[in-house]
């Protein structure tokens, strides 16, 4: 079964910039210098699920509507950008 | 001759005792020829850097900063164009600067190269361009006359640029062109060419090979706005591969055998005037004898060289420099292509291109660019 | 610009081909840059003396950029004159009219500095400072940011830069921003407001006709280039926009935005890589954020100053 490790320090490669008063952050890669925005929906499936090992069912199951639950849009889109930051990681 | 910057490169010790009048100087020498972060290079390797006042110190360590960025890019760059081009199934051979770059080579420290330069057998330069066309790497040349020139007589497709990270690509299949007065075989150079640790399919030439070219770009090229930096890469070459008889000798006849024992001779004559650097009696020698240089000849070439490779610098500048620049640009293009080509060329670039500019600048093209499109948009939205 | 003739211009230029050779320099020092500017020119050099009367001379014999604002010589000397800006030999831009001097000098010097000074995270933003608080106006250009800078600096503020804002880090992790303390460029009707918000300011000739439109420079004040070693803490970014007879609103902007904000306007984020970055983000955290929409400059000037009423909440 495929699982997905959550956690701010996967990446060694990426600085994330996140603020008490702000809903978005900003990733930022070291190697090739993007800066990224996340997104507040992509934040709130960090801060949910930071240092939950999870299966893809489960991590459906932790979120609230409010990040976008019954719309599978914000999640199939936050997800693969979260991955492609390394802040979230496949693993079995 | 007289360049305190070639002083302070051959020992860096001398860097101490300079007074802020020849620090003055010795930093805009180095500005000159883009050899600020070398210099800081140098200083590191020396332990100096404590003795160095801050005024110029930090001059030299802005532009180090900027060379260590850029070493990080290169190699990703390539990392990249591997990946690019892998479907060609030939191994990726990277020259001059990225090699130095990828294989943390001497001459890559606190030293940028403006492009990347890759060598690929001439039959797949076709299907590289496409390749590449198709990763973000457009050709730089919009002028159909230089698109023709390229392909027709150069060693290289036309320079492309990737679309977003502007960084400049030149595919060669021969470090010199075809119709250049020596043509070293390709077949030759990549038959002995050198994997780079850490990088799959990524090749660089092999030690003698990456001496001689680095040679050949210096002595054939009129381009010499940065040739003491040019020379200082082969001198820190020569350091780190020459160092027995035997290694000595095996650069002079691959020297031969790529006909390229001119350059060689030069690049070795010269590294020793201005950096000191140790080349046996014999080996300058013998060098000499096989480039097979009339005496006359050999003065002429003096004469150019002493003052074509200082900083163009007024600090620097003696009577004839002018002159010997000149001389070298001419003497540059009549080494790539024989007369009967380089005439109309030439009247191309000084004639036809000049007018044509005139004509687009007092004529400018009645549609509008995307961008002036935009620029319009945004201020309406304004 | 004074349309006087100096009778020895002709005379040296055609003794004297060499243009480095001309012995008149002027010897400048603002913020933590030491300037030698030449020129072929005499009548350049006095509009440029004109500006930088108030500044220190250099006393070392190093200096960190040695420019030269040249005439052309040959045909375009009399046929439609021109001027080149130069750094050591390198020409980094087109050549421009033979009346532009002032502009192109300024624009000489802030790319000398945007391109070599890279201890520093280079802002393309104005800088202003009051009571040891460091206020970023960031902006792209035509924005109204040298205006609001103009006004503010009008009304007691200390001038820091108006067009780059140097930002490094404290050795307590804090960010601040070094003066450069350069004359402030204005363009077209910004030159008129500006004059009638306050008598007391000082300009340079008026250029007409430059690729930015009618620019003249406001000198700057004598307290502001005294003060030029003393850096200040960063403690407001704002990124202002003019926009005709709308009210003065500052409304707070998010961090991450701001974040983005800025490093669109910033010159050297990529040279300088993680370094870079982290400077960017101690900017944004430590600073309060706003975006700012404006017409009148009085209104603006008081909501600044009643900034400085909010205690400053200090992030470390």
């Amino acid at each position: 079964m495929i699982r997905l490790d959550v956690a701010l320090t996967l990446n060694p490669n990426l600085i994330l910039s996140i603020w008490p008063d702000d809903d978005e952050g900003i990733g930022y890669l070291k190697d090739s210098g993007d800066i990224h925005l996340l997104s507040s929906q992509a934040k709130r499936i960090l801060e949910t699920l930071v240092e939950k090992p999870l299966t893809a069912a489960q991590i459906y199951e932790e979120m609230d509507d409010s990040i976008g639950r019954k719309t599978d849009q914000t999640f199939n889109n936050c997800i693969p950008h979260l991955i492609n930051l390394g802040l979230i990681c496949q693993s079995t | 001759m007289d360049c305190l910057l070639a002083d302070v490169i051959s020992s860096p010790h001398a860097a101490c005792q300079l007074s802020m009048r020849q620090w003055d100087l010795l930093i805009r020498q180095a500005r000159r020829v883009d050899m600020l972060a070398r210099l800081y290079a140098k200083l590191v390797d020396a332990d100096l850097l404590e003795s160095i006042p801050s005024q110029p110190l930090r001059h030299l360590r802005w532009s180090y900063i900027l060379t260590k960025r850029h070493r990080q890019s290169v190699i990703l760059e390539v990392e990249e164009l591997a990946s690019t081009l892998s479907s060609l199934q030939v191994p990726l051979v990277v020259l001059k600067g990225a090699a130095y770059n990828c294989a943390k080579l001497s001459p890559a420290d606190g030293r940028i190269f403006s492009d990347i330069d890759i060598l690929l057998p001439k039959s797949l330069l076709p299907t590289a361009e496409s390749l590449l066309l198709r990763k973000g790497w457009l050709s730089e040349c919009k002028d159909s006359y230089d698109q023709k020139y390229y392909r027709k007589w150069m060693h290289e497709l036309p320079p492309m640029r990737h679309t977003k990270r502007l960084t400049e690509l030149d595919v060669h299949h021969a470090i010199l062109p075809e119709t250049a007065i020596v043509s070293p075989s390709s077949r030759r150079i990549l038959s002995r060419i050198v994997a780079i640790e850490g990088m799959p399919n990524v090749y660089r030439l092999c030690n003698e090979d990456l001496i001689l070219h680095s040679a050949t770009h210096l002595f054939f090229d009129g381009e010499m706005t940065h040739a003491l930096r040019d020379l200082e890469d082969v001198n820190s070459l020569l350091s780190a591969y020459c160092e027995t008889d035997e290694d000595w000798e095996r650069l002079l006849s691959r020297g031969l055998e790529l006909e390229l024992t001119y350059p060689l001779y030069y690049a070795l004559y010269y590294c020793s005037t201005f950096f000191g650097a140790v080349i046996p009696e014999p080996v300058l020698k013998k060098s000499l004898g096989l480039t097979k240089m009339s005496r006359r000849h050999q003065l002429f070439m003096r004469f150019v060289f002493d003052r074509g490779l200082l900083p163009d610098h007024a600090s620097c500048a003696s009577r004839g420099s002018a002159l010997a620049r000149w001389l070298l640009y001419v003497r540059s293009h009549y080494l790539k292509m024989p007369f009967h080509l380089l005439i109309p060329h030439l009247a191309y670039k000084s004639v036809v291109l000049p007018i044509k500019k005139r004509m687009n600048e007092s004529n400018p093209p009645k549609t509008k660019t995307l961008a002036q499109l935009l620029a319009e948009k945004n201020t309406q939205v304004q | 610009m004074r349309e006087m003739r100096y009778p020895y211009d002709r005379s040296i230029s055609q003794r004297e081909p060499n243009l480095h050779a001309f012995p008149s320099a002027l010897s400048l020092k603002f913020g933590p840059l030491s300037v030698s500017v030449s020129s072929n020119s005499s009548k350049t050099l006095d509009c440029i003396r004109q500006l930088y009367a108030d500044y220190p001379e250099n006393e070392s014999d190093f200096f960190d950029f040695h420019v030269s604002i040249d005439s052309a010589q040959g045909i375009r000397r009399w046929y439609k004159p021109q001027i080149n800006f130069s750094l050591d030999g390198f020409k980094p831009f087109k050549p421009l009219p033979g009346d532009q001097a002032l502009p192109l000098f300024e624009w000489g010097m802030n790319w000398c500095v945007s391109n070599h000074c890279h201890d520093y995270l280079v802002v393309h933003a104005a800088v202003v400072e009051k009571q040891g608080r460091v206020l970023m106006l960031s902006a792209p250009p035509g924005a109204g940011k040298s205006t609001l800078c103009a006004g503010l600096v009008c009304r007691g503020w200390r001038l820091l830069s108006d067009e780059l804002a140097l930002v490094s880090m404290s050795d307590d992790g804090l960010v601040q921003v070094t003066p450069l303390g350069r004359p402030v460029c204005l363009k077209n009707q910004s030159l008129g407001v500006i004059r009638s918000f306050s008598q007391d300011s000082r300009f340079g000739p008026v250029c007409y006709d430059t690729v930015k439109g009618d620019v003249a420079h406001m000198l700057a004040p004598k307290e502001s280039i005294d003060r030029s070693q003393e850096l200040a803490q960063l403690s407001w970014v704002v990124f202002p926009r003019y926009a005709p007879q709308a009210k003065s609103v500052l409304s707070p902007q998010g961090k991450a935005q701001s974040l983005l904000n800025l490093a669109k306007q910033s010159f050297n984020l990529n040279v300088l890589g993680e370094m870079g970055y982290r400077l960017l983000n101690q900017s944004i955290t430590q600073s309060d954020c706003y975006d700012f929409q404006y017409s009148s400059l009085d209104d603006a000037v008081k909501l600044f100053d009643s900034l400085l009423h909010v205690p400053d909440t200090g992030k470390n």
